[in-house]
């Protein structure tokens, strides 16, 4: 009995040796890349936030070169999303469908990782945690840990045989969960679906906004590192109608705003955080109001509120 | 008004009252509807149960405010010259985003989307609770208790004020998140790396 054991020992292994023990965590990183933007497959997820569960089903696949990637909420109002390339197009209840230029469609998807290899390790240390299952398949598991204090950690959870990431844990700084999506099943085919070649040929109005230049009276003496500026502009929020001066920047996987605008009536509080984990600060410098806000460490976005100069 | 209001406070805390009474005195005065609206809304949130009924009249409220803006979506700074916010032709030009659709239909519906995660300040973490004035549940005799306006007529009407402040203060960190959440969605970069 005791010699089964061992010989079974034995072979797996072996075979975890043979076909594992040569990938680092980062050839794991760059196999799920191009898994992902090369198969075609159908993975049905969960996304969980703090009060908040949500079922999706996503798609992807190459439609006569093209890449194709689709996202359907299952319960609720009828919302889905899906991108032909570098074009997101949005279909939500009540409006017209609208699309972007984007490389992802904004909102919880397997493909969050998909591109951003250089910038994950620039700003991530990144080591194997062994082994778990999802979805009923064999995973790796894959930790990001900040090499600062200024981005949130996580672990990714990809699929053995095909790297597909099925799973991904944003933890905040003291590790509390604050986001994960979690694959229900996974179907990979031969052939793309139909639903695909269908999106491939829809209509579809590219609204992506022409950013004017407009000249800033105001700039950033810091920024947290590994952190780039992505765009900037002068536009209106909606519900209030207030004038803001806008930074917007990112490190790959989370976006920072920074606002200035001209100082309320009532100063909002210093701090505060949403349970999903979107961090505020606001900061009245002379007569101007400064808020930032980013699903970052709160004193991340404090630093930058203070950081913010006149030219 | 102010001891209707605290009827209608006093009713909404479950009090022993007739509510036949309370509810002509509604029909009677439109305002006091309102307050009582607002009162259930603030007694919602703070037992947290925003039911799905007011997300919904929350994205309409946006559309609301929305169909209620100038078109002037763009702010024209300050440096402009004045020539150019006459000329709407030019400005569709300039930004044929906001000529098509419109921005604030999109956000909108980014805000009908995201309102579970906005609503949701941390008011549970008793450590951080000065720092989160937004529909704070702890009065600060230190028990929880909705909004009412069992205590003097003077302090009651600067408690009402203190909390059209909170409720305004929201109104404004609610706007900036939902424009954080916008323009992820307006400003993300088109640079993944195609497979060769």
């Amino acid at each position: 009995m005791q010699a089964h054991y061992l010989i079974i020992g034995f072979f797996s292994l072996l075979l975890s040796t043979v076909s594992y023990a040569e990938k680092t965590p980062l050839e794991w990183l760059t196999s799920m890349e191009q898994a992902h933007q090369q198969l075609n497959y159908k993975l049905p997820l969960i996304h969980l936030e703090r009060n908040h569960v949500q079922s999706y089903a996503f798609e992807h696949g190459r439609v006569e070169g093209q890449e194709v990637a689709y996202i359907a909420s299952l319960s609720g109002p009828v919302r889905h999303s899906y991108r032909i390339d570098n074009l997101v197009t949005y279909v939500e209840p009540e409006i017209k469908p609208y699309s972007i230029h984007a490389s992802q469609i904004v909102g919880p998807s397997p493909m969050k990782f998909v591109g951003k290899l250089a910038q994950v390790t620039e700003n991530y240390s990144i080591t194997g945690l062994g082994k778990g299952r999802i979805a009923g398949r064999i995973c790796q598991l894959i930790r990001l840990k900040s090499k600062d204090d200024h981005r949130f950690n996580y672990i990714l959870w990809l699929d053995e045989a095909s790297s597909l990431l099925l799973r991904y844990d944003l933890f905040d700084l003291e590790n509390n969960l604050l986001e994960q999506i979690q694959a229900v099943g996974l179907h990979i085919s031969e052939n793309v679906s139909a639903n695909l070649v269908k999106l491939k040929d829809s209509t579809r109005i590219d609204i992506s906004p022409v950013v004017k230049a407009a000249p800033q009276r105001w700039d950033l003496s810091w920024t947290p590192p590994g952190y780039k500026m992505q765009s900037r502009d002068n536009h209106r929020l909606m519900v209030t109608a207030e004038s803001v001066e806008y930074l917007l920047l990112s490190d790959g996987l989370s976006e920072i705003s920074v606002y200035v605008a001209q100082a309320g009536e009532l100063a909002m509080p210093k701090k505060a955080i949403t349970r999903n984990g979107i961090a505020m600060a606001n900061h009245r410098q002379g007569n101007v109001d400064i808020t930032v806000v980013g699903r970052i460490p709160y004193q991340t976005a404090l630093k930058l509120s203070r950081s913010v100069i006149e030219n | 008004m102010a001891h209707s209001k605290e009827l209608l406070s006093s009713f909404i805390d479950g009090e022993e009252l007739s509510s036949k009474a309370i509810l002509k005195q509604l029909a009677q005065a439109p305002e006091l509807a309102q307050t009582f609206s607002r009162y259930q809304t603030i007694g919602d949130a703070m037992r947290d149960e925003i039911s799905p009924a007011f997300e919904l009249n929350f994205a309409d409220s946006v559309a609301a405010a929305i169909e209620a803006e100038p078109t002037i979506i763009a702010p024209a700074h300050i440096a402009e010259p004045k020539t150019e916010v006459a000329a709407p032709k030019k400005r569709a030009d300039v930004i044929p985003f906001f000529g098509r659709l419109g921005q604030y239909g999109i956000a909108a519906s980014v805000a009908a989307a995201m309102v579970i995660g906005v609503q949701q300040f941390d008011v549970n973490s008793s450590d951080t609770m000065q720092d989160f004035p937004v529909l704070q549940t702890i009065p600060t005799g230190g028990y929880a208790s909705p909004v009412s306006f069992q205590a003097p007529a003077q302090s009651g009407l600067q408690q009402e004020l203190e909390q059209q402040q909170r409720i305004e203060q929201q109104r404004r960190m609610n706007a900036y998140l939902q424009d954080h959440l916008l323009q992820q969605r307006l400003k993300s970069k088109g640079d993944v790396e195609q497979p060769k």
